[in-house]
């Protein structure tokens, strides 16, 4: 079994992990939505949701959130990085 | 006036107009004509106004033989998207099945080019619920593309950008959440603009994913995308997360100089799955930026799979959260490939979701300086092969229905995510005769940059001026 995401993810991931994730997708979306996921759909969903958690993972030691104490304003970024240095015109 | 009207651009349509070498109903017929004779093959359009925009269309010539002051599209046709509001109307958002009640406002950019002169010619085709790359529509039928109908034409904006490449119509609104502007732009051979984060309004638009949504202009050539920027952009009372930021004159600033401009080029990654024969493509119009003075640079990007996954939790995240009551509802009205995408924002922790958009501005700060910093745009392909046929893409899905966006690549989907402007532009043609086309991207606001760069590559090739024979 490989993961969905491309050429940066293709590593196999391990058996156990992807079924525990296949069935927490299964009983939450059951639980929290009231739908029912095939086991293969949820096995394929598995794969990718457990490449999403080792990226997050990943770039929460890179990126510290801890210390962001910016407001999450998303669009005063792009305003502010429009004017940042480097910019031309 | 004589010949082909379908044939000019946007821009020479209204300015001929102004001018009084053509009347708006001349320019409404032709375009009627070739929407009769196109339709059956391209299916870009959902619904035609035929009566309404002939209306329309004399009375703009009424307006223009008495003198009146008239705006920068008047009497100009134009088609759109189907997620727009119009008061009074039904938005399909290219789903039968998933009912959309009858709209009591209209979308503020149709106001705005209502407002500029411009005609609304009829409703266009699109992704079901936006939500499939390829411009697959169970309920309305897949959009062809003009230049081959065995080929995909792209999505979600497909018959957006069908009809502009037909020449059925001389320009038209899209929307591109992860790529669906400049995706069916570079298949179809036209220019797609996906501007800086909520630089147009969203009041009246039926939303995606609203952290990434964004409204854009799909047109033949830069300068047309230009005018209609500048009518669409700029702030608005009625949408409180448009950005309040003056739009320019985006025209005037067009034939500036490009000498000295940096101009990077990834150097790893992005070109790691892209064919030779795209890679050529590329090459040639690099070279052509090379000839008229620019500076090419490599630069070496932040790593665009973390931010593709970044985008992908927090889209699918607001997408579930859009949908679900829907597919409670009625599962069997969404298409499989859209089921799935739901299931797993369904099983996106909302802490997940949060850090995502947490992590938006230190990602776009760290893509500014390691980028941004050295070069005043990215030079990067839209998509990393030619265009494939819709078999090719149904044989696929049959096997992986839980691939999106990968098979037609990962490299739009990250400009959303951080929010940057992006141009589209035809770069040339694959061997199987379809258009490829490469994407300029900028730092937040530089739309002026990336239309003038854009702009000169099309005054020195004439790509854009071919034109499809469906």
């Amino acid at each position: 079994m490989t993961r969905g995401r491309g050429k940066q993810c293709d590593r196999p991931i391990s058996g156990a992990a992807a079924k525990i994730t296949a069935r927490m997708i299964s009983k939450g979306v059951q639980a929290w939505h009231g739908l029912s996921i095939e086991p293969i759909q949820a096995a394929l969903l598995a794969e990718v949701l457990n490449t999403y958690n080792e990226t997050t993972k990943k770039l929460e030691e890179i990126i510290d959130l801890a210390s962001d104490d910016r407001p999450n304003d998303f669009q005063l970024s792009l305003v502010a990085d429009a004017r940042s240095p480097g910019a031309r015109g | 006036m004589t010949g082909e009207p379908w044939r000019m651009s946007l821009v020479e349509a209204a300015d001929a107009i102004r001018r009084k070498e053509i009347s708006s109903l001349e320019l409404t017929e032709t375009c009627l004509a070739r929407i009769e004779c196109l339709q059956p093959t391209l299916n870009c359009f959902l619904t035609v106004d035929r009566e309404g925009v002939l209306e329309a269309a004399k009375a703009a010539d009424a307006a223009v033989g008495r003198g009146d002051d008239i705006g920068p599209l008047h009497g100009v046709p134009l088609a759109h998207k189907d997620i727009f509001h119009r008061k009074g109307q039904i938005t399909t958002c290219g789903s039968k099945r998933v009912q959309q009640p009858v709209a009591n406002k209209t979308a503020t950019v149709l106001s705005r080019l209502s407002g500029a002169g411009a005609l609304y010619l009829g409703s266009l085709n699109l992704s079901q619920l936006c939500y499939n790359p390829y411009g697959f529509n169970n309920d309305y039928g897949h959009c062809r593309n003009p230049w081959n109908s065995e080929h995909i034409s792209g999505g979600s904006s497909s018959g957006s950008c069908a009809a502009v490449s037909a020449r059925l119509v001389f320009g038209a609104l899209g929307s591109d959440t992860g790529g669906s502007i400049r995706l069916p732009a570079s298949m179809c051979g036209v220019v797609g603009l996906l501007p800086t984060y909520a630089r147009v309004s969203r009041f009246g638009f039926v939303p995606q994913a609203i952290s990434l949504d964004n409204v854009g202009a799909l047109a033949r050539t830069v300068r047309d995308c230009a005018r209609l920027l500048k009518v669409i952009a700029g702030p608005d009372p009625n949408d409180p997360t448009c950005s309040s930021e003056p739009a320019p004159d985006y025209e005037s600033t067009l034939d500036d100089g490009i000498a000295g401009c940096k101009i990077g080029i990834p150097s790893e990654v992005i070109y790691d799955n892209v064919t030779s024969e795209v890679e050529n493509i590329m090459e040639n119009s690099l070279d052509i930026y090379r000839d008229l003075g620019c500076e090419l640079v490599d630069v070496t990007l932040p790593n665009p799979s973390e931010l593709n996954i970044l985008a992908d939790i927090v889209e699918l995240s607001e997408v579930a959260a859009f949908h679900a009551k829907g597919l409670r509802d009625n599962a069997e009205a969404y298409h499989e490939i859209f089921r799935n995408r739901i299931f797993l924002g369904m099983c996106i922790p909302a802490s997940k979701y949060v850090e995502a958009l947490r992590m938006r501005a230190r990602m776009l700060d760290r893509y500014i300086a390691e980028v941004f910093e050295k070069v005043d745009v990215l030079h990067i392909p839209v998509m990393p092969a030619p265009v494939p046929t819709i078999s090719q893409i149904e044989e696929t899905l049959s096997k992986r229905p839980d691939l999106n966006l990968e098979l037609v690549g990962r490299n739009t989907q990250m400009f959303n995510y951080l929010g940057l402007p992006a141009l589209a532009v035809p770069g040339g043609f694959a061997s199987n005769g379809l258009p490829i086309g490469f994407q300029l991207v900028g730092r937040p606001f530089s739309e002026p940059i990336l239309l003038n760069i854009g702009h000169s590559f099309q005054a020195a090739t004439d790509y854009h001026s071919l034109v499809p024979e469906p």
